[in-house]
């Protein structure tokens, strides 16, 4: 079954540090210790999950923001925010 | 280079402070034999001393202005930390604000309540300072009896709520003896673990705890301890790392808001109540020099033959001998046995 994860919450998960240096995202996992480090467009999703927007708002400002398709953008900001998910950087709940 | 080196690079080019030591009180409950903060002349200042402390509110600012700064491991110290009443407070504020967060406790003051807080606020680690593996060892070490039982008793509460816990022991004369029991016992607990030799003057310059560092026969010993000898890291051995991160991407406060290049090297750069973070970290003409300082500017060190085996520490030769360009007798000290060690080691 698709995940369909357009009308969830995305929320940073408490237990991580992390920092933005010289536009990059640094992000420690507490389970592993391990550093991330994320990329331009990616260190973008992230402010705009710290800034707690959805997945909708968060596609709305990277079309606008980047010159690139819309569907290239939808599934790439799908694909980006669950593998923050399956890293434990961010927990996806449903909306009430 | 991997993600942390480049994280390393980055902001030791950048002068972006990623490392934070913050003392958070000198006051402490222990008395311990070799303290670098300890000495006749400051204890009676030190029992009104949180009267001069930092506020919890001047401390969450002073966080504040260290996240814009950019940075990220902040590591709480003392003194004892658990001293302060604020203490949760102002690290689940450091937690708010995302910092990687290790605190260094000798941990007597942790109760099972205490340490359930601790579990919340997932901490990168908890280091906990062991002087023995007996309580009588250790007890000396802390001029306290009942500190050892008191530590241990936390370590295990800590342990069984999957906190990570290192066990730092500065190996002295008096617990040398015991190491291997130490490390024992660390295996049984669990735990991670660090040993180094080396003893520092106090902080205000009286040389009287370098009389409790382990004798030569004790640190040949221990460097001939596969568990410590760094053998790879010296048979490469560079120039490089004589230049430290002090002051780069390394910044120290003190209890009373002064701000110096490392806790080791007591340069004072600036205060946090007069003045703003990056304003002194972007401004001090000390900061400034310290992070010219190059090879060759060190006197002594930049002609001598013990270079790849050394592990120089500006702070402690200033406060050696009063010169952080000079050399460290302790360096010196050691950098001769680890030649020794990696003449006779097989290839």
């Amino acid at each position: 079954m698709k995940n369909n994860i357009e009308h969830n919450r995305i929320f940073k998960n408490e237990k991580i540090a992390s920092r933005i240096i010289e536009r990059q995202a640094f992000i420690v996992t507490p389970l592993d210790s391990t550093l991330h480090l994320l990329n331009e467009v990616g260190t973008r999703i992230w402010q705009l999950i710290e800034e707690k927007k959805n997945i909708e708002k968060i596609i709305e400002h990277i079309c606008a923001e980047y010159d690139m398709d819309r569907l290239t953008i939808e599934r790439d900001v799908r694909e980006f925010i669950q593998i923050l998910e399956k890293k434990g950087i961010v927990e996806i709940k449903k909306s009430a | 280079m991997n993600i942390f080196e480049k994280f390393i690079f980055l902001t030791e080019k950048r002068n972006i402070p990623f490392t934070v030591n913050f003392e958070l009180t000198h006051r402490c409950n222990l008395r311990c034999i070799h303290c670098y903060l300890d000495n006749a002349k400051t204890q009676k200042f030190r029992k009104n001393a949180k009267n001069y402390e930092l506020t919890t509110d001047e401390i969450k600012n002073i966080l504040d202005q260290l996240a814009d700064a950019g940075s990220l491991w902040l590591v709480f110290t003392g003194g004892e930390i658990f001293l302060r009443k604020d203490l949760f407070a102002i690290a689940e504020y450091a937690r708010k604000k995302s910092f990687l967060l290790t605190i260094f406790t000798n941990a007597t003051l942790i109760d099972s309540k205490g340490a359930l807080r601790l579990a919340d606020l997932a901490l990168y680690q908890v280091q906990i300072s062991l002087y023995g593996a007996r309580p009588e060892t250790h007890d000396y070490v802390t001029r306290i009896k009942g500190s050892f039982a008191r530590t241990l008793q936390a370590v295990k509460l800590l342990k069984k709520l999957k906190i990570k816990v290192v066990l730092k022991t500065p190996l002295m004369k008096e617990n040398f003896p015991e190491y291997k029991e130490i490390i024992h016992l660390n295996e049984k607990l669990e735990t991670n673990w660090q040993m180094d030799p080396w003893i520092t003057p106090k902080n205000d310059g009286d040389q009287t705890p370098l009389a409790l560092r382990t004798l030569p026969g004790q640190m040949g010993e221990f460097f001939s301890n596969e568990k410590f000898f760094p053998k790879e890291e010296f048979t490469t051995g560079e120039k490089k790392r004589f230049i430290c991160s002090a002051g780069k991407n390394l910044v120290a406060i003190s209890p009373y808001g002064d701000v110096y290049p490392c806790l080791m090297w007591l340069v004072k750069v600036g205060n946090l109540r007069g003045e703003e973070f990056l304003q002194i970290w972007q401004n001090s003409p000390e900061l400034n020099s310290v992070r010219k300082i190059k090879f060759e500017n060190l006197k002594i060190c930049k002609s001598c033959n013990l270079v790849p085996y050394c592990v120089r520490c500006p702070g402690l030769a200033d406060l050696e001998d009063g010169d952080a360009l000079g050399s460290s007798r302790i360096a010196c000290r050691t950098a001769e046995i680890i030649r020794e060690r990696v003449k006779c080691s097989p290839r």
